[in-house]
């Protein structure tokens, strides 16, 4: 694997990786309709990219896996084989296998080899095998290739040996059978493009065939076929917009090429370079491509065999024969299928509804990017590079801002030059503002990349709990950034698992409750202005109070006597905390009592709420608030004794100034009462470990996290801010209040205080 | 900054050690000039509530947040003031970037590796886990330090695991 440029391997991996979690959810779909020839056709052309990619860098033990289930779904695509839930297990532990070599690759690994029994499975399938043959299908392929390449083929003049590399060998025929497909396709769509109304369409097939064709041809490293190819393309990619006369004398020479590749195409299967040149040909192509006319033209209706002999000087009979041969030997439906028995339809018709399919879907696509890709990849560090300096940029602005508001009070200057500052300093905020809102969204991505793995999970869990469930999935194009998807992921796992485990019931319960068969799932994502909110609903049987709170009383989280009185919100909320499990038993899903709290922990660190309803008998909802960044927040600076500290804004809900007469404390601890509640108070002294004495604290800051409130003493506000959070590296607090630390307008460094911990030092108190 | 950088070249000697000298409460100690980024002047630190007494504060180095530690604490002397001639030294020791208060820096040194011995047990009264070497040049004792002991992942993993 050392052998390529890391670089090439890495772009694989992106590429192939975001293919192949597309593949695995579109798999699931296809499940349910496994008939949709559109799916099929998507999965398939997935497949076929990745095994295409992967061939190139010789990765052998991939190709074959990957060689073995795109046949099966071929098989399907032309109806020879229907989905079942046998060959999707099948097709799915493949999709498993290339993830796990790709794991391998990334870290430089040898591949594993794929299980022969799965390949076999697959290969039958591919035969059109709907019943598991016990035989060795995956060699017949194999044997009915190798006569093809025998020792020593005799050469034409001008011919060489192919030579190809160890790891190449065996790929030949999957290879050439690729090739033959791809050409196939291309001379029905060359044959297209006299055709004066469906012209563009051909051309934008051709096209892709061309790119398939290129990748393939890659892969023997023959530059002169490369160079056909990237003809092939090019004239395709004009063809669309080249002048009617232009369109005459190209349509034949695009045929030419074709049969050109086809010739020696032929020549690969016998391990030969093929030395027969094109003269002219390419030439004269690329001066129509560029939009000039050639020095040798076509009469009008002429055919590729024409074209062939004016710029190449063969034999038309030759070139025309030598098409006509390949056609005969190497279609696809002749060389991988048996005969076609079993095929309702003839075969040459099987590759139609794939090329219709594409058809609708092509033309619109290409339309929409006249001038190429309208994305390019970046890497993540460089965006996390811009997302720093935009922070930075946050940070001066408000440096800025506040030197505005300074000698707007000064008496300095005149009042013409303060109100040209003032003007400039507001133009300088919006335009920040407005870049922070464009970088932010360069980090943003839809949920579905998230949720598009959770169809597979459930249709796992499903085998593995006996229970069925349908997954319901709405709101994936909702973007966040994207260090929230990732931390998202794993509370996510959780909570699905959660549902399907514990909430939802078998069957044979949920009809006896009358309730449908199958439970629901519905995983819900909705913005909620600068929020994202996620709801988990499951239809199942509930959240048990009882069985809650007789376990809080036993673990002495509550007294006996108080649980009654507790609203239904907060006694659910005692299964966020570690180890509190009410599962009878211990499966390998869930139960272990720790999953709640690692939910609550990762979506605290998210800076977002989370929080649990539920019906018994009729399902919970679990309700996840999280802001759409964690990079920027909007803060309260407050001052206490000389110092100032940051809070997060989204966590005050008031600020007061106590009456003197409303303090007081129970057991010890400090505590406020504000209008007829009981608020715990943390004091100065305590959090911030200056002394009690001597600081004035006449405002309190009332903060909530999750239904929990506290009251923070502070001696000044100071006003609102927008925030950069910088982590506090290599500090080693012990775990005090400090979440992370902020430059503030004057540059200073402020410490932002971390409302969770906050409110968990006043519940440890409380405890104690 | 304003403080005086002489070179010594000394031509000498296979290796050279190029060296960052400064003073802590009286005595002469150096580090590896490669592992320095730059030297400050003092500003203000934001005390870090419930960290290490080592701990001074954190500065903004340049938008980014770097803990601030007192060699003084570190070694076990007794604290002062700090005075006009407080530098804060910006290391980077195993990918981690920090600085430590000095009460003086003095200058940049090469010497050859040759005058640099192993510490001998007693040679002052800090942890000899801390010091890499001592050189002696004429009638000064540069006391070389190691910043891998010193503020390295162990020692100060130490640190953050006793605070979790």
């Amino acid at each position: 694997m050392s052998s390529f440029d890391p670089q090439i391997v890495q772009d694989f991996l992106t590429e192939s990786g975001e293919l192949l979690s597309q593949l695995e959810s579109d798999l699931v779909t296809l499940e349910q309709d496994p008939g949709d020839p559109e799916m099929l056709n998507q999965v398939f052309r997935a497949l076929h990219t990745i095994k295409g990619s992967a061939s190139f860098l010789s990765l052998t033990n991939l190709v074959k896996i990957a060689h073995a289930a795109e046949s099966a779904l071929n098989a399907a695509r032309n109806r020879v084989v229907v989905i079942d839930r046998e060959a999707m297990d099948a097709l799915l532990k493949a999709v498993d296998l290339i993830k796990e070599q790709m794991g391998q690759l990334a870290q430089d690994a040898a591949l594993s080899e794929p299980d022969d029994a799965l390949v076999a499975a697959l290969a039958a399938l591919g035969e059109g095998k709907q019943k598991r043959a016990a035989a060795k299908p995956a060699a017949a392929p194999a044997a009915e290739a190798s006569p093809a390449k025998p020792a020593g083929p005799a050469l034409a003049e001008g011919d060489t040996p192919l030579v190809l590399g160890e790891g190449k060998k065996d790929l030949l025929e999957y290879l050439i059978g690729d090739l033959d497909d791809s050409l196939g396709k291309a001379r029905e769509q060359a044959a297209r493009l006299s055709d004066p109304s469906g012209f563009r369409d051909a051309a934008s097939q051709l096209f892709d065939l061309a790119d398939a064709i290129a990748r393939s041809v890659d892969f023997f490293e023959v530059a002169p076929m490369t160079r056909l190819c990237v003809c092939l393309r090019n004239a395709a990619q004009a063809f669309g917009d080249a002048s009617a006369d232009a369109r005459t004398q190209l349509a034949p020479r695009v045929g030419a090429i074709v049969s050109m590749l086809d010739s020696k195409t032929d020549a690969l299967r016998k391990s030969i370079i093929c030395g027969k040149s094109f003269g002219k040909l390419v030439e004269r192509v690329e001066m129509l491509i560029s939009g000039e006319l050639p020095d040798a033209f076509l009469a009008p209706g002429a055919t590729a065999a024409d074209a062939l002999a004016l710029d190449t000087g063969a034999s038309a009979e030759s070139a025309s024969g030598a098409a006509a041969d390949s056609t005969a030997d190497s279609d696809p439906a002749t060389r991988d299928r048996p005969a076609p028995v079993v095929i309702p339809e003839p075969a040459d018709s099987a590759p139609a509804p794939a090329g219709d399919a594409r058809a609708d879907k092509e033309p619109a696509k290409r339309a929409a990017t006249p001038g190429g890709d309208h994305t390019i990849r970046v890497e993540v560090n460089r965006l996390e590079a811009l997302m720093n300096l935009v922070g930075e940029l946050v940070l001066q602005k408000n440096r800025i801002a506040a030197i505005t508001r300074q000698m707007g009070s000064a008496d300095n200057g005149t009042q013409e030059a303060r109100e040209q500052m003032l003007l400039a300093a507001s133009g300088l905020d919006r335009v920040t503002a407005d870049i922070q809102v464009a970088v932010m969204r360069t980090r943003m991505q839809p949920l579905e990349k998230l949720f598009s793995k959770y169809p597979r999970l459930i249709r796992d869990l499903c085998g593995k709990t006996g229970k069925k469930i349908e997954l319901v999935i709405e709101g994936g194009e909702t973007e966040v950034d994207k260090s929230v998807i990732e931390e998202l992921g794993d509370p996510l796992v959780h909570l699905l698992r959660n549902a399907a485990d514990h909430g939802l019931e078998l069957p044979a319960v949920r009809l006896a409750a009358g309730k449908p068969e199958t439970g629901t799932i519905t995983l819900r994502a909705s913005h909620e202005g600068s929020h994202v909110q996620l709801l988990i609903i499951d239809d199942g049987r509930g959240l048990n109070r009882e069985r809650i709170a007789a376990k809080a009383v036993e673990r002495g989280l509550v007294r006996a006597e108080d649980v009654a009185a507790l609203p239904d919100e907060e006694v659910f909320r005692f299964i966020f905390l570690p180890g509190f499990s009410t599962a009878d038993k211990v499966s390998d899903l869930s139960g272990r009592g720790v999953g709640m709290d690692v939910v609550r922990t990762n979506i605290e660190k998210l800076k977002g709420l989370i929080s649990l309803s539920s019906q018994q008998g009729n399902g919970t909802t679990v309700s996840i608030t999280i802001p759409l960044t964690v990079a920027i927040l909007p803060a309260m600076m407050v001052g206490v004794g000389d110092e100032v500290y940051a809070v997060p804004l989204n966590n005050i809900l008031e600020i007061v100034k106590p009456d003197p007469a409303s303090l007081s404390s129970i057991g010890g601890r400090s505590v406020m009462r504000l209008r007829d509640s009981v608020l715990p108070l943390i004091s100065s002294a305590d959090l911030f470990e200056l002394p009690a004495e001597g600081v004035q604290t006449p405002f309190a800051v009332v903060l909530c996290m999750n239904n929990s409130r506290v009251g923070l003493l502070v001696t000044r506000l100071i006003g609102q801010q927008e925030i950069v959070i910088k982590p506090l590296d290599g500090v080693g607090t012990r775990g005090g209040a400090a979440g992370g630390a902020t430059v503030r307008d004057d540059g200073g460094v402020s410490l932002i205080i971390d409302v969770a911990e906050l409110i968990r030092m006043a519940q440890g108190r409380t405890n104690a | 900054m304003s403080h005086q950088i002489s070179q010594h070249q000394a031509s000498s000697g296979p290796t050279q050690l190029q060296l960052v000298t400064f003073e802590v409460a009286g005595e002469e100690f150096a580090v590896d000039i490669l592992a320095v980024q730059e030297i400050n002047r003092m500003m203000d630190l934001t005390r870090v509530p419930q960290s290490p007494p080592e701990v001074e504060g954190v500065i903004n180095l340049r938008g980014k947040i770097i803990p601030v530690l007192d060699l003084r604490k570190r070694f076990g002397f007794p604290t002062a003031e700090r005075g006009e001639d407080t530098r804060i030294v910006v290391v980077e020791v195993q990918g981690r970037v920090l600085g430590f208060l000095v009460d003086k820096v003095h200058e940049v040194l090469r010497i050859s590796s040759e005058i640099v011995e192993p510490a001998p047990a007693m040679v002052c009264s800090i942890n000899a886990d801390f010091i890499a070497g001592v050189g002696k040049l004429n009638d000064r004792l540069l006391i070389l330090l190691d910043l891998q002991k010193l503020f390295g992942s162990a020692a100060l993993g130490a640190a953050v695991a006793a605070a979790a």
